[in-house]
């Protein structure tokens, strides 16, 4: 399903709606053009699960972890492939101690290509339509 | 006093030997191996090539350091134990506790953050206190208030893109290259920095919060929307923004907690224009406030910085345990 959203807030708000939808284990792809909206959408995400700092770009932290207050998903991990390409794998983030936990939801900007086949649950796309409007593609229901 | 530093937190390996004599300091030795062409080859930085590579690095870095061999020129040993990429930082980690235990020397654990701030004592003078300080680099947009050594007090961060990922992203638009902070100030050079109005996010906010991110997409729609144009008035007119920014939010503390000086360090403080900007204003505003800037060659990540953040740590007693010290990725940037 593809929604319209014409602020940050309403992006935000969209993340809002699928944090309720999520179990925990979960690994998000965000997928879309620089300044497209997925960290804006990992914000509202942030929100959602209760974390208390603000919710920053890890383009360069490559992996930010935050702790939520929510009752059975405990952390937000945020990763963000930018600068290590498409072609990268993840061996060398020691990711492996927070997959398959049901009290972690993964979140990936700029996913690599090798993910996006097999171990993704959840897929988002962000296209920038202009100055205020994104079209953010994910399974939702209206 | 002679003191072993290691750095291997982001891209770079990086050992030096910086001593202390009469408060200044000594920067003897301060070798950087830099990853930057092995990453551009695969596209991107690769965290576990990255790690690979400071292991292999450090045993010739350190055999290059000429110590010898019983350790008996260095009388302690500072290593970076966050924040970072744990398989980086680890292999730093256990080169400088494996020396404490072999040697038996101090040891010194540092903040990455903090390493950059002490890079402001590498300058002609020492800062006096107390100083508000900007840190600028691709992870990083920190204003930060230190009333003296070891006391840090946030005044403000980027609540999203740091100010050199705007840079670098920036230049990833306008088909620039990586890194994109040297690119972007070199066109800039050639452009009219009032060509194009970009805004300014958070620039007049009563907080000392800073955000990057509508500037990139603001680069990003105008890229799009005027494709003819000269890609150096969009790197002059972006570049004067960013500036615009860190330099008004920087006066701001400085109106409002009246330090005795100004530091600017990180690697974005290597841009020659925000040092030029910074440096003019304060002294055409504030001219009893001190400046302080890194020379260029320690704005990016070098050891000598973690090395005179250890002299302080020293002073004060505060030692890491060879036997338990663990790289933080997260490490928080904390007072002593
Ligand atoms: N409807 C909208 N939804 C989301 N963001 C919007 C919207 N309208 C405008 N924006 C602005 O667009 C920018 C989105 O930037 P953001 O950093 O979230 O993008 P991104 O996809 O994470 O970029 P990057 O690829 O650099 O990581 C923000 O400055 C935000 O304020
Ligand atoms: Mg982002």
């Amino acid at each position: 399903m593809t929604f319209s959203t014409h602020t940050p807030e309403e992006t935000k708000q969209l993340a809002v709606q699928l944090a309720s939808s999520l179990q925990g284990g979960e690994i998000l792809a965000l997928e879309g053009d620089l300044g497209s909206g997925k960290t804006t959408f990992v914000q509202g995400l942030g929100e959602a699960l209760g974390v208390k700092a603000y919710v920053r770009s890890p383009s360069f932290t490559l992996m930010n972890i935050y702790h939520t207050s929510h009752p059975t998903i405990h952390f937000l991990v945020h990763l963000d492939c930018y600068r290590l390409g498409p072609l990268c794998d993840l061996q060398g983030l020691e990711l492996e101690e927070w997959l398959h936990r049901s009290d972690v939801i993964i979140v990936i900007e700029w996913p690599p290509h090798h993910l996006l086949n097999k171990n993704v649950s959840i897929s988002i796309i962000f296209e920038m339509i202009n100055a205020q409007t994104r079209n953010i593609s994910l399974p939702l229901s209206p | 006093m002679r003191i072993l530093a290691i750095e291997t937190s982001c891209d770079d390996t990086s050992l030096a030997i910086v001593s202390c004599k009469d408060d200044m300091f000594i920067v003897e030795k301060n070798l950087v191996s830099s990853q930057i062409d092995t990453h551009a080859l695969y596209g991107g930085v690769v965290p576990e090539i990255a790690a690979r590579m400071h292991a292999e690095q450090i045993a010739p870095l350190l055999y290059a350091l000429e110590i010898p061999q019983d350790g008996s020129t260095v009388d302690a040993i500072a290593v970076t134990a966050g924040p970072g990429l744990v398989p980086s930082l680890r292999v730093g980690v256990a080169c400088a506790t494996t020396l404490a235990v072999a040697w038996q020397k101090s040891l010194i654990a540092i903040n990455h953050l903090e390493g950059h701030l002490y890079s402001c004592w590498l300058a002609e003078k020492p800062p006096l206190f107390p100083c508000v300080a900007l840190l600028v680099s691709g992870g990083h947009t920190e204003l930060i208030f230190m009333k003296d050594h070891g006391n840090y007090e946030y005044l403000g961060r980027t609540r999203d893109d740091a100010a050199g990922e705007a840079f670098d992203k920036v230049a990833k638009l306008l088909g620039l290259g990586y890194p994109g902070g040297p690119l972007i100030s070199k066109k800039a050079l050639e452009g009219k920095k009032d060509a194009i109005d970009f805004p300014r996010p958070m620039k007049n906010a009563i907080s000392f919060d800073f955000s990057f991110s509508g500037l990139k997409t603001a680069v990003a729609y105008h890229v799009k929307d005027h494709p003819d144009d000269r890609p150096e008035d969009i790197c002059a007119s972006f570049q004067d923004a960013v500036v615009d920014i860190l330099v008004s939010k920087t006066l701001k503390a400085v109106e409002k907690y009246q330090p005795a000086s100004v530091l600017l360090s990180g690697g974005v403080s290597a841009n020659i224009s925000l040092r030029e900007t910074l440096k003019k204003i304060l002294s055409d505003r504030f001219p009893h406030v001190h400046y302080h800037t890194p020379p260029i060659t320690y704005t990016t990540d070098n050891a000598a910085m973690i090395g005179v953040a250890a002299f302080f740590h020293l002073q004060k007693n505060d030692f890491a345990d060879p036997l338990t010290l663990a790289a933080d990725p997260n490490l928080p940037l904390s007072s002593l």
